[in-house]
């Protein structure tokens, strides 16, 4: 009986040592991005991984993290993962790939604003094909490497390719905004022509009523006191002679 | 109303719009005012009646007691008349075709048709009566006018509205002759009586 308790204390103490060594730090991101408490990964590899996630990080702005987990802890090794990668991202892009023990099969969980702006299929298929080609390879760090290689490869043009495609809708607003002001600068150009145009004939209008008004009014004469001559009630006569006897 | 019926029977000083001299009809002696004759040669309206010693025809629109006019001719002259008079209600159009003799000047004649004919409209209608003569025989026009148009319009402007027609006289086009007097005669009045109508208000 004091044997069997000696050994579960043994084996809790065990357990609670085990636990601390797997527990993940979720707030600090690790040291290179790569959690491996347990020495999986040679130096050489560690250094390659860690210079390809650095650069991702520097050039691309696509965060990866590499996880390698002792055992299976108790939440999941991908919903801890998850969680990893949620709180070390910046949130716009990253991808974790983890791993169970040394020599299991790796894994990867990609997220972040932009990738969630891909279609989830062609994520799903992109995912799945990058870790599917690395386990092609037959050495476990090669595979680890491989697939972190892979998820770079195929993602770390994402924000390039969509910075095009947003510059590209830019573009297309902007043209489009151009060819709107050209609309309009047209409308108002004929606007003005044919304000310019209704105004001619006003005034074309006004211009011929004016001439025919007196057509169309009548017309009257200030009366005058006569300048009586001649002894002639009505006219004094005049001086109007025209002769037409020759053609002119 | 009322007040534009007063300002239109308002008299003006005929010297205000005055634009021609007063010439003796006979002699074209240039006169004064309320001459009872002729300085030079003594005509008067006395000596125009003895001139011609027979009753006035009455004055109508058309006049033409030879015939020089077909009867759609008159028609048309009167029916332009009628629509001058529209334009015009103070104006009338009277239009003479007669062939005098050659020792008869047109506006000697004019002169004494003028005042002794008689217009069913009554004497105040000649006031702004306007009298065009042609005389087919001697190939002459003439205008005499009352004594509201006499300052108002020059001999010159008159004998301009004349000249313009005189060619269809001499093709004795007599109808469309009198029909052209009677346009420049719109002409004429329609741009006087706008600038005498701005010179009033004035």
């Amino acid at each position: 009986m004091r044997t069997l308790l000696q050994w579960s204390l043994a084996l809790l103490l065990g357990m609670a040592l085990t636990s601390q060594l797997l527990a993940l730090d979720l707030k600090n991101p690790p040291l290179n991005r790569i959690y491996d408490p347990g020495r999986f990964l040679d130096e050489d590899f560690t250094t390659d991984i860690a210079y390809r996630i650095s650069y991702e990080r520097d050039h691309r702005q696509f965060e990866v993290f590499v996880i390698l987990f002792e055992e299976e802890p108790p939440q999941g090794a991908g919903i801890l993962a998850k969680q990893a990668g949620e709180s070390w991202s910046e949130g716009e892009y990253w991808c974790v790939v983890y791993q169970v023990g040394k020599d299991s099969e790796p894994d990867c969980l990609v997220g972040g604003d932009l990738m969630a702006q891909l279609p989830a299929e062609e994520l799903e298929r992109t995912v799945r094909g990058a870790r599917n080609t690395a386990l092609l390879v037959s050495t476990p760090q090669r595979r680890l490497e491989e697939i972190v290689n892979n998820l770079s490869d195929e993602f770390g043009f994402l924000q390039v390719r969509l910075k095009e495609a947003h510059e590209k809708s830019v573009e297309k607003w902007e043209n489009e905004q151009a060819e709107k002001i050209k609309r309009k600068e047209a409308l108002r150009a004929l606007a003005a022509v044919l304000i310019v145009v209704f105004l001619g004939l006003a005034f074309l209008a006004f211009v011929l009523w004016k001439k025919h008004l007196r057509k169309l009014k009548p017309m009257m004469f200030p009366h005058t006191s006569p300048r009586r001559r001649l002894a002639a009630p009505f006219s004094g006569g005049g001086d109007v002679l025209v002769k037409y006897g020759k053609r002119h | 109303m009322k007040e534009g019926q007063k300002e239109r029977k308002k008299v003006y000083a005929a010297k205000r719009f005055a634009r021609g001299a007063m010439v003796c009809p006979s002699c074209q002696y240039v006169l004064e005012e309320s001459a009872e004759k002729c300085p030079k040669c003594g005509f008067s309206g006395q000596i125009a009646v003895e001139k011609f010693p027979f009753p006035a025809p009455p004055l109508t629109a058309v006049l033409d007691p030879n015939g020089y006019l077909s009867k759609e001719e008159a028609a048309s002259v009167a029916k332009k008349v009628r629509k001058m008079e529209k334009r015009f209600p103070q104006l009338r159009f009277l239009n003479c075709l007669v062939p005098l003799g050659e020792d008869v000047d047109l506006r000697e004649f004019g002169f004494w048709l003028f005042n002794a004919g008689q217009m069913k409209e009554g004497e105040e209608a000649k006031t702004f009566a306007v009298l065009f003569l042609a005389d087919p025989k001697e190939k002459t026009i003439s205008v005499t006018t009352g004594y509201g148009l006499d300052p108002l319009v020059m001999d010159t402007e008159w004998v301009t509205v004349c000249e313009a027609c005189r060619d269809l006289f001499f093709r004795q086009k007599y109808g469309a002759g009198i029909e052209c007097f009677l346009d420049g005669a719109f002409e004429l009045l329609a741009e006087r009586s706008l600038a005498l109508q701005k010179e009033v208000k004035r």
